[in-house]
């Protein structure tokens, strides 16, 4: 029986989609069987991030209205054959599938997969209930700003309240902007949150870059984001990975530049 | 359907600005209506640096609502707005916080449900999930029991170790009941309650207490308290950490000066009023036990 987790972050474009394709990747890199599940309904963006786009026959919206069998719907991944996608559709909305179908859904994933993971949409209303309904956990996705963490407050909030244990991963922190104090430090961020912090994802231009070419980050040795995410996949798979602190990267750069 | 009254006015009133909301609207619809009208020609010039104040017989707002009505009127108006009849001059106070006396039934929710004694069910206000969607029994999971005035009295002086001598703030502590919340309560989230609250964690940005009798807060205020909601002056607010968007006591608001959004203070602070305004101090744990 697999593990369903739900990549969440109420405020929008925070990293969401970034995040699921990065870790579904690493977690299939690393041996486990993993289905990447794009609860975005209407605004699917997760099979360009994964270079899926072409392959697209059936959707989530018909696998639950059984239009097709499960299996049919599935994308296996060009280069890796542990990892496969669950395409949303982009005609339908959000209200073409209800928390109980998605609870179904996952629950037959899970039968088969040893990782199912659903990348949710902004906002706390449908299709955020949809995604969340077949999660045994969430990871919750801010940037160190004021209202993206608010809203990830807002979520854990909520996240509580149906009982879903959930973890944080700080993305797009810059280094620069944390020393000129320009940004929120990992340490504001826990003080208001209060969980556990999953891992520290580095703001990095090959994310972008990776984003259009689809293929993602975490397969490439010299981006800074994707190497976190290797280690974010690590942890997931319950390895004790420690967090590289900026700390420690301020003191090593500083004795470089000789300050 | 638009009505033939416009939902938002401004009036003079006896020498004043009133700014006058329909009690129907929707607050889209007010922030709409209330950005065209300040953008029309002259508005600016004529209104800048005034004072405006909330009419209590309008439309109700949230305290997040209200202070995007204030950066509103700020921004496209050069007015300042006030939930308040009166203000009240109180640079000499430390902290240079802002008073003024509001008028309550404008802040305060008049059809709130209230905790009681027996009941202990406490419900969102209504304002509150109009904006944010909080099922009810959310604010159960948070609220996890009411305890008698023996264990807050031995929880407060186990808190409070090194405040010595008298635990300062038990004097405050009214009725025989106080609602005990040991979570985190997250933006959203909010407590109404008739007894006093003690709570163990963090009150964060956008979470919202109201209580008709005294807030201890053993963790960090960051999001809007009102305590002595039903107009008790000397109910008092305590935190271990105060940066709250606003604290509320009785009839009176007060917020951290606009200049210093960053304000914080790591020790212990007590709120209460004295006189005409709010005071906050942590120096004054001392004397507000010989009050
Ligand atoms: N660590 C990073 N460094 C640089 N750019 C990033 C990083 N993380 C995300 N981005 C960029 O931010 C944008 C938004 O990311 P993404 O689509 O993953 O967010 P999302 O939360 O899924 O958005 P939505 O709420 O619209 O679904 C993308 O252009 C992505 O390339
Ligand atoms: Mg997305």
């Amino acid at each position: 029986m697999g593990e369903s987790i739900v990549i969440t972050s109420g405020k929008g474009g925070v990293g969401k989609t970034t995040s699921t394709a990065n870790i579904s990747v690493a977690l299939a890199n690393f041996g486990k069987k993993v289905v990447a599940v794009d609860g975005d309904i209407g605004l699917r963006n997760l099979d360009i991030i994964l270079g899926l786009e072409n392959r697209i026959v059936y959707n989530l919206v018909d696998v639950v209205k059984k239009r097709c069998r499960t299996k049919q719907a599935l994308i296996r991944d060009k280069k890796n054959e542990n990892l496969f996608l669950l395409p949303a559709s982009q005609v339908d909305d959000k209200s073409a599938v209800t928390p109980e179908d998605m609870k179904e859904l996952c629950s037959e994933l899970k039968e088969e997969f040893d990782f199912v993971i659903i990348d949710c949409p902004a906002g706390i209303e449908q299709g955020f209930k949809n995604a969340l309904a077949g999660a045994d956990s969430a990871i919750v996705i801010t940037t160190p700003e004021v209202s993206p963490v608010r809203d990830a407050d807002r979520v854990i909030g909520l996240l509580q309240h149906h009982e879903i244990p959930a973890s944080l991963i700080l993305n797009r922190l810059s280094v620069q902007m944390v020393e000129r104090g320009d940004m929120m430090s990992r340490e504001d961020v826990e003080d208001i949150l209060a969980i556990k912090i999953l891992g520290l994802v580095v703001e990095d231009q090959e994310i972008v870059n990776a984003g259009n070419l689809g293929t993602p980050a975490v397969l490439n040795q010299n981006s800074p984001a994707g190497q976190a995410y290797l280690r974010i996949a690590q942890r997931i798979l319950g390895e004790n990975v420690e967090i590289p602190s900026f700390e420690e990267k301020k003191g090593f750069l500083a004795r470089l530049l000789g300050r | 359907m638009k009505s033939e009254k416009p939902l938002v006015e401004i009036k003079g009133f006896g020498g004043t600005l009133g700014l006058l909301i329909d009690h129907t609207a929707l607050f889209d619809q007010v922030e709409e209506e209330l950005s065209q009208l300040l953008k029309r020609p002259n508005s600016k010039n004529f209104f800048r640096g005034a004072e405006i104040f909330l009419q209590p017989e309008g439309r109700r707002f949230t305290s997040e609502e209200f202070s995007r009505l204030q950066t509103l009127l700020a921004e496209e108006g050069a007015l300042q707005l006030m939930n308040a009849v009166a203000e009240i001059d109180n640079s000499n106070k430390k902290n240079n916080f802002q008073t003024s006396i509001v008028e309550q039934a404008s802040v305060v929710p008049e059809e709130k449900t209230e905790i009681d004694h027996n009941e202990q069910q406490p419900t969102p206000s209504e304002q509150s999930s109009e904006t944010l969607p909080v099922s009810e029994d959310m604010v159960e999971d948070i609220v996890e029991e009411v305890i008698a005035e023996d264990s807050v009295k031995e929880m407060a002086e186990e808190s409070l170790e090194n405040s010595s001598e008298d635990s300062f703030f038990l004097q405050g502590v009214d009725t025989t009941n106080a609602l005990l919340v040991r979570q985190t309560l997250r933006s959203g989230q909010n407590i109404q309650s008739k007894p006093s609250v003690v709570m163990m964690g963090d009150l964060n940005a956008g979470a919202e207490i109201v209580s008709e009798g005294d807030i201890i807060v053993l963790g960090a205020i960051r999001g809007m308290v009102h305590a002595g909601a039903s107009g008790n002056r000397n109910a008092l607010v305590f935190a271990l950490r105060m940066q709250p968007t606003q604290i509320r006591i009785a009839e009176m608001i007060t917020q951290p000066p606009a200049e210093d959004k960053n304000f914080t203070s790591f020790e212990p602070e007590v709120a209460f009023i004295e006189g005409q305004s709010i005071v906050l101090s942590s120096k004054d744990i001392k004397n507000f036990v010989s009050k």
